[in-house]
């Protein structure tokens, strides 16, 4: 057996030991974070959370990534800044759990419309 | 195996490797008073990870260095520093932290 | 030997410049101000491809397969693109922007992480513009 050979061998037998893990587990991977910018007033946080099982990679629409918004503007009357939004997805074999997680910060609609009129721009 | 192989081995495996999957900023906007803080989430893990709490963990460490003011001007840096069968996942955020009494 | 170098220069020339663009972000827009442009670009490489390269130009293919799996082990975890080895030059983005813009009032920045393939390694970069309030430089 060559070197090559061998190498190949450890390497397919490091791989084969991972994925039986993942098996159990499920390996994670993080497709995209993003932050906006954060507010003063920080005492209500809202969360919103959407996800997605994809079986052998079969997956005909996103739909379920509108929801996002929808959750946030129902949990919160005014303005919601500071978002820190996470798009992740756990690979279980042979299906794939999509998952974007949004956390932010509720300002109220008096709060949000001086905010938006101030002329600095930051959210206060 | 000749020496020049090995010393190419030596060579690649020895430096540090990176993976850069994200880099971007938001708006600046009013942050002439403002303070640059950092903030970094990492978690090393093994052949495979998990989860993704090191996200979490930057933000609310950015957010405890702004107590009383807003931060704007962000930027993310989201990377992977390669390694032997593991590897670090990290994220950076940086941003202006402007108090009112600035 | 000079036909082999011939041969794998020849590959690396007609599939060299593909471009991709991994992931993009836009801030808000605005109206008004003077664009201006960051670049980063760090050299990545594609083990790969250049151990087949250096297998087939001094004839130990082997051995460079062998290598290749031994750096493969080394650079362990997911990618984005190739590895790339100057981490120094992808600090600092904020230090960057307000170099551009010192009166700091910057809007509608747009962020593109971007990959050119030179099929042995590949230009990792970023491409950042937007527009800065006031006078930029």
């Amino acid at each position: 057996m060559s070197n090559s050979d061998r190498f190949f061998h450890f390497r397919s037998g490091i791989i084969g030991l991972s994925l039986l893990t993942q098996l159990a587990a499920g390996c994670a991977s993080l497709r995209s974070v993003s932050v906006t910018s954060i507010p003063q007033n920080r005492s209500e946080q809202v969360k919103a959370n959407v996800s997605k099982w994809v079986v052998l990679g079969l997956n005909f629409n996103n739909d379920y990534v509108d929801q996002l918004t929808e959750q946030l503007r129902s949990k919160c009357n005014g303005k919601v800044t500071g978002i820190l939004t996470k798009y992740e997805s756990t690979l279980y074999f042979i299906a794939t759990k999509d998952e974007i997680t949004a956390t932010g910060f509720c300002l109220d609609a008096k709060r949000a419309r001086s905010a938006a009129t101030d002329k600095s721009g930051g959210a206060k | 195996m000749s020496r020049f192989f090995l010393a190419l081995v030596a060579l690649m495996s020895t430096g540090c490797a990176y993976s850069i999957h994200q880099y971007g900023a938001t708006d600046f906007t009013g942050m002439r008073q403002g303070k640059r803080v950092t903030a970094e989430g990492s978690e090393s893990y093994i052949l495979f990870k998990t989860d993704n709490n090191f996200v979490e963990q930057a933000y609310a460490k950015l957010i405890g260095q702004c107590a009383d003011g807003y931060i704007t001007g962000i930027t993310t840096q989201y990377r992977t520093d390669l390694s032997f069968l593991s590897f670090t996942e990290r994220l950076i955020i940086e941003g202006t932290c402007v108090t009112a009494n600035r | 030997m000079f036909a082999k170098v011939l041969g794998v220069g020849s590959c690396a020339i007609l599939s060299s410049g593909c471009m991709t663009l991994h992931r993009t972000s836009i801030g808000d827009i605005s109206s008004g101000g003077s664009r201006f442009v960051i670049e980063i670009t760090d050299v990545g490489i594609n083990v790969e491809n250049s151990s087949k390269a250096v297998g087939r130009v001094t004839g130990k293919k082997d051995e460079a397969e062998a290598i290749k799996n031994i750096i493969g082990l080394f650079q362990w975890g997911p990618r984005t693109g190739n590895p790339v080895y100057n981490i120094g030059l992808w600090n600092g983005l904020a230090a960057k922007i307000l170099e551009k813009c010192p009166k700091g009032e910057v809007h509608s920045l747009v962020s593109n992480r971007e990959f050119r393939n030179f099929y042995y390694g590949s230009a990792e970069g970023v491409r950042i513009s937007g527009y800065c309030l006031g006078e930029n430089r």
